[in-house]
């Protein structure tokens, strides 16, 4: 689904990306942890092209996203993305936050794309919340419009950024229930985050890095009980001990 | 008023003016707010002086508890309690000084406000006016669409785009506009390019007003968080559909204010075009004054811009509050 070949990005002189090598098979759900700076939102952000790559391939289902003559707003249009700042358009409605990009991108009707819109916003739970502004919702309703508005172009693959880090504690959890849902229906993830009660129950691989590298890359129970890296003990016991 | 009573409340009810707000004036805003204003109309009729000082006290009080809770309309009725006071104390203070210097002044109202002249050149100074609209108008419709135009060159991705833009926006900005008004009428007729004085002010005007107008659209433009077009592409929406439906939405919406300012600057700009001998309201002053001697229909002239601009500069500021209590 994802083939990430030698991936490298620098900032100036700021190396995030080291060498980057990964294989992100169909239905996987790959939760990537690691200290800040280690280079995870901007591998991520290097697959859907909001960065560019220094060096190296990304490919995703067989078309090179780095190469300069690949269409990149063909190739978004299935990768879904969630940001950490939700971003939802405040001038719109959440009906119409997730139809605008149905519409203008797949030409589809405004009946038809809303019907789905509907349908999406009731799966994460907010469909009597259809004509209300961003800034009438909590942030965990924004984050599931974000999400119901990325599912709206119907992905092969979805991106979480750190999508619960700005949220209120007691937000949480709706969020990741959500995901949790989309992840049993078979969707492709790649998450972000900080949240390692979900990578336990929901992931089914876990990568940690550090300073723009892969440093361990396995089954999430596996890596908690017994990380082999030093890097990963580190970090582990550093942030498992406030759990 | 000067009650320092600081009760719990009060505390937390910080009036704007940093005064504690007693419970007294708290409960009674509205009811000072409306006695501001009967007090700033008596002011004007039975009560000079005296009604309008009371007005202005009045109104103080009301604004010190509403500039916490931004309650627009009990902050309405103060204002106009308020304006109504200051005209009634200036209008005392005035009529006052009026009758210490009688004679004195009957000189100067025939130098400045003689009413044959008034009265002759009033409908020719409207005529005036209706010029310096048209000119105004419509240089304004063609400086918003340009001035986007340019704004959008300028933040182009494309190099050339971009140093086209910046050049445009550099020179125009750091030429004066009569000499841009003098080059487009006077200088391009030696190109053979002879516009007629309408033209050449409209010309002049709108390229002109659209390089200022252009960084304000684009400073409009990069407050908008990026985070709104990265959603916006990484749904699949191409750079132009992003500005179209989710960026520039918003940034129109910020840049409203700073644009209204702009249209009063370019109302009172149109009076340079008498100096190509359009005939808007200043030069059709300027004849009348050459030919009945007296400096009378310059008033006239102050009268009509202070009508447009005036309500728009309060306009403007109205604007700026309900916009931001959006956003």
């Amino acid at each position: 689904m994802i083939r990430i070949v030698d991936l490298h990005k620098k900032f100036g002189d700021f190396v995030a990306l080291n060498g980057i090598n990964l294989d992100v098979k169909p239905s996987q759900v790959v939760v990537v942890v690691g200290p800040s700076g280690s280079g995870k939102s901007t591998m991520l952000r290097c697959i859907n092209g909001l960065e560019q790559a220094t060096r190296g391939n990304i490919y995703i289902e067989g078309i090179d996203v780095t190469h300069r003559a690949t269409d990149i707003n063909k190739v978004r249009e299935k990768v879904g993305m969630v940001f950490q700042s939700f971003n939802l358009f405040p001038h719109l409605t959440a009906l119409k936050n997730v139809t605008l990009a149905p519409i203008k991108v797949r030409k589809i009707s405004q009946d038809e794309a809303s019907a789905r819109a509907l349908d999406l916003l009731d799966k994460v739970g907010l469909k009597d919340k259809a004509d209300a502004f961003p800034a009438h919702l909590s942030g965990g309703q924004q984050q599931r419009v974000a999400i119901a508005r990325a599912l709206a172009m119907d992905p092969d693959v979805m991106l979480f950024d750190e999508v619960t880090s700005a949220l209120d504690p007691e937000l949480v959890s709706e969020v990741l229930d959500t995901m949790k849902g989309l992840a049993f229906e078979g969707m492709t993830m790649m998450v972000v985050t900080h949240e390692m009660g979900f990578a336990k129950e929901v992931g089914t691989r876990l990568i940690f890095m550090d300073e723009g590298l892969v440093v361990e890359d396995g089954d999430p129970t596996q890596i908690f009980n017994d990380p082999q890296h030093p890097r990963t003990q580190d970090f582990f016991s550093k942030i498992l001990s406030h759990m | 008023m000067d009650d320092m009573e600081v009760t719990p409340e009060g505390e937390l009810m910080q009036g704007g003016m940093g005064e504690p707000v007693s419970e007294f004036e708290k409960a009674n805003v509205s009811g000072w707010a409306k006695a501001s204003l009967i007090m700033g109309i008596l002011g004007l009729t039975a009560l000079p002086f005296v009604g309008a000082v009371l007005a202005i006290v009045f109104a103080r009080i009301a604004k010190k508890r509403i500039l916490y809770d931004d309650e627009l309309a009990g902050d309405g009725l103060a204002t106009a309690g308020q304006t109504l006071g200051i005209i009634g104390v200036v209008l005392a203070v005035l009529a006052l000084v009026g009758f210490l210097m009688q004679d004195r002044l009957k000189a100067l109202s025939a130098d400045f406000f003689d009413w044959s002249t008034i009265k002759y050149s009033a409908p020719k100074l409207a005529r005036g006016f209706l010029a310096t609209l048209e000119v105004a108008l419509i240089s304004e419709f063609l400086i918003l669409i340009f001035g986007l135009l340019i704004a959008m060159l300028r933040l182009s991705k494309v190099k050339v785009f971009r140093f086209l833009a910046t050049v445009y926006i550099d020179v125009i900005r750091g030429l004066p506009l009569i000499l841009q008004i003098f080059i487009i009428y006077f200088g391009l007729s030696y190109l053979g390019l002879n516009f007629s004085r309408l033209t050449a002010g409209i010309v002049a005007l709108t390229v002109c007003y659209s390089a200022y107008e252009a960084e304000i659209y684009r400073a409009g433009i990069e407050s908008i968080h990026k985070g709104q077009m990265e959603a916006s592409r990484s749904l699949g929406m191409t750079y132009l559909q992003s500005m179209r439906y989710v960026v520039l939405p918003q940034a129109v919406r910020r840049v409203i204010p700073p644009l209204s300012n702009e249209f009063v600057m370019l109302t009172k700009d149109t009076a340079l075009l008498a100096f190509i001998g359009y005939a808007e309201v200043f030069q059709t002053g300027k004849e009348i004054m050459g030919k009945m001697a007296n400096v009378t229909p310059l008033v006239g002239v102050a009268f009509f811009f202070l009508i447009v601009t005036i309500p728009m500069m309060r306009g403007v500021q109205y604007l700026e509050k309900r916009l931001a209590k959006g956003d």
